[in-house]
């Protein structure tokens, strides 16, 4: 944890407040948004991986696909069975 | 928002990480077996080509959708616009021409003199009558005191005006009885001037005089006066109609044809049948509510004549109303039903089907 998160997090600043940090939303077992992303690692139906700053994240599901990408951010859809994140 | 849709069988994450750090932003990507297909914005057509290109991604654009690429599509469509300028011709025709004549306000004046007299006859294609000139030759019209034409879009409205009819002068003076209309039996008779010659329950036939034209002084002299009063009789209206019982029938043979014909407001074509003898049966296809045409279907079915049997009995009802309906229109306008019956005479071959019909009504007219 960078200096100036350790402040946000001892002062209970709001979330949106970390710096180079990544933020994952996950809605129910259809979709999942990730924020602050650094590319792609690996792209199939049931498999999706995707870098993250530190770490990486490993989505499994059913007909997975990609609804919108960019610089910052993936919305993934699909039939979402886990999300999980690897060292 | 126009989109391009692209197909790739390049690796997919090689792809999506090149087009994403080159700052395309990519839609709807769906990985199906080897195939990568996925939209761009059409803004970022250009970069998103340059970098496969660059990277030496091979791929082929699938689709482009949005409202200028579609106009474009319409654009170039031949057939669409054939069919738009058709469409336009057709509409452009049909306010340009004249269909049909509509005639308000004649009572007296026959329609066909006043069409005759407007000289247009419909359909007219390109038309632009003078209307001035038609309401003149209107005007000069015999009984038409005046006329306005305005034209409502595919229709001349004809409005007249017609002149008043001639008094008409009552004789008062001249003497002359009042006769039987037609064969009666009185039963009401008020002479206010001249004298009766008949009485309630007296038969009269047609001409007898009723009022005659005089009447006695008090020295016995006859003078001669104009007949007036009232008399009103019963009268009896009858018909007779013979029914054999073998009559000659048209009978279908089976063979039938079928013609159509594209009816046209003012042209009225009918194509005709093979067949020296046929019932007809008309049906209507296609009729349009904007454009004045019909599709008629007509089946010609042929038919003989062949002798059978006619039963009387059967129709006798359907015969009996139908003869008392010729009756009653046979039957002039005016006065009071009293009673109507008939009488069926049954012969060896024939019958013999008699209706009758009582009035009640004013019977005296001047001969």
């Amino acid at each position: 944890m960078g200096y100036w998160n350790e402040i946000v997090a001892r002062f209970q600043l709001p979330q949106e407040n970390y710096a180079g940090g990544s933020r994952i939303s996950i809605f129910d077992d259809v979709g999942v948004y990730i924020e602050g992303h650094k590319g792609m690692v690996s792209f199939e139906p049931e498999t999706i991986e995707v870098r993250l700053p530190k770490k990486r994240l490993i989505i499994k599901g059913e007909k997975m696909r990609i609804a919108s990408i960019n610089r910052y951010e993936i919305y993934i859809v699909g039939k979402i069975l886990s999300v999980g994140r690897e060292e | 928002m126009e989109k391009t849709k692209l197909k790739t069988e390049s690796p997919p994450v090689f792809v999506i990480n090149a087009l994403n750090s080159a700052g395309v932003c990519m839609k709807k990507i769906i990985k199906d077996g080897k195939k990568l297909t996925f939209e761009i914005n059409r803004k970022e057509k250009p970069a998103a080509i340059q970098t496969m290109e660059k990277r030496n991604i091979s791929y082929s654009i699938l689709s482009e959708r949005g409202i200028k690429t579609d106009a474009r599509r319409l654009l170039m469509r031949v057939g669409m616009w054939a069919g738009i300028i058709i469409g336009l011709a057709l509409i452009f025709l049909y306010s340009a021409s004249l269909l049909r004549i509509r005639v308000i306000g004649n009572n007296r004046v026959d329609e066909a003199k006043i069409l005759e007299a407007a000289g247009v006859n419909p359909p007219i294609l390109f038309a632009s009558p003078d209307l001035d000139k038609i309401e003149k030759r209107l005007v000069a019209l015999e009984g038409v005191s005046g006329a306005s034409v305005v034209r409502k879009g595919t229709t001349l409205e004809i409005t007249v005006l017609e002149e008043l009819p001639d008094t008409e002068i009552i004789d008062t003076k001249t003497p002359a009885p009042l006769v039987a209309a037609e064969d009666c039996v009185i039963t009401r008779i008020v002479a206010t001037q001249g004298t009766a010659v008949v009485k309630a329950g007296d038969t009269v036939k047609k001409g007898d005089i009723l009022i005659a034209a005089y009447i006695t002084d008090s020295e016995g002299n006859q003078v001669p006066v104009r007949a007036m009063g009232e008399a009103d009789g019963m009268v009896y209206y009858q018909r007779h109609a013979f029914y054999s019982h073998r009559m000659i029938a048209k009978v279908r043979t089976g063979a039938k044809e079928e013609k159509t014909v594209m009816e046209i407001p003012g042209l009225s074509y009918q194509k005709p049948s093979s067949f020296v003898s046929y019932d007809t049966e008309t049906k209507v296809i296609l009729c349009s509510n904007i454009l004045p045409f019909k599709l008629i279907k007509t089946t010609y079915y042929e038919t003989r004549e062949q002798e059978t049997d006619f039963n009387y009995e059967a129709l006798r009802l359907r015969l009996i109303e139908e003869n008392l309906e010729m009756l009653k229109a046979s039957v002039p306008k005016g006065g009071r039903f009293v009673n109507w019956w008939y009488l069926e005479k049954r012969l060896d071959k024939n019958t013999i089907l008699s209706i009758y019909y009582q009035m009640e009504r004013a019977v005296a007219v001047r001969p």
